[in-house]
């Protein structure tokens, strides 16, 4: 077995990238499984955290009044946030192109599905167009982003 | 990705030749698996940063190894 140094001074020998690699796969899968879970536990914990504050002023459950939802958002945008950030600090050049490319063609749909959606509406009945509008950019997204992925 | 690639490259071939998996020579080059495919089905070019270390792993010039089919 050859034995090469790297720049680093690193010992890189046979099986050394395949082994880096893999490595680093299973740091991510941990990464992405903490984080999945943490996210679950916020979403799940929301409703909790509502009930909680009535039980503990010992008054009958009422509905929570919008902007305490609207507060309660924040851990879940702030999640988002800094899942996407350290997710695109993970990526390699190729998956950030990929990462644009799917955020472009969601900013796209959402452009074109807006507008389409809205004045499809005046002739269907759609329900709330600007919900609709987002969903499908979104699902527009992940369709492109999955079949890219399958040709890689 | 740029599809419309022209760029040729000899990656594969290196690659082969040091009898390396897509696998190895991702981690040697600090990328995904994914990225390895890509270059070397012409799916993707890479940037210059890793153009050069890839030249420097293959101990090559970057000319050697990528060939730009439109040059004169």
């Amino acid at each position: 077995m050859t034995s090469i140094m790297t720049e680093s001074g690193v010992d890189a020998g046979e099986g050394w990238g395949a082994a880096r690699a893999d490595a680093k796969v299973v740091r991510s899968r941990k990464r992405r499984l903490t984080l999945g879970l943490t996210a679950a536990a916020v979403l799940a914990g929301i409703p909790f955290i509502d009930g909680f504050v009535d039980g503990f002023r010992g008054v009958p459950r009422h509905p929570t009044p919008d902007w305490i939802v609207d507060v309660l958002l924040l851990p879940v945008l702030l999640l988002a946030a800094v899942v996407s950030w350290r997710n695109w600090r993970e990526m390699d050049e190729v998956q950030r192109a990929l990462a644009v490319q799917v955020w472009a063609v969601i900013g796209c749909a959402g452009l074109v599905s807006s507008v389409f959606l809205e004045v499809l509406g005046k002739y269907v009945a759609l329900g709330e167009v600007s919900h609709m509008a987002w969903f499908l950019s979104a699902a527009i997204g992940m369709v492109f982003y999955f079949y890219r992925r399958v040709r890689a | 990705m740029a599809e419309e690639a022209d760029m040729k490259n000899r990656l594969k071939v290196l690659r082969a030749e040091r009898n390396w998996s897509q696998a190895e020579l991702a981690g040697r080059l600090d990328v995904s698996r994914q990225a390895v495919n890509a270059i070397e089905t012409g799916k993707y070019d890479p940037s210059l940063p890793l153009a050069f270390r890839i030249g420097r792993l293959f101990e090559r010039p970057i000319e050697e190894i990528f060939d730009d089919e439109h040059h004169d």
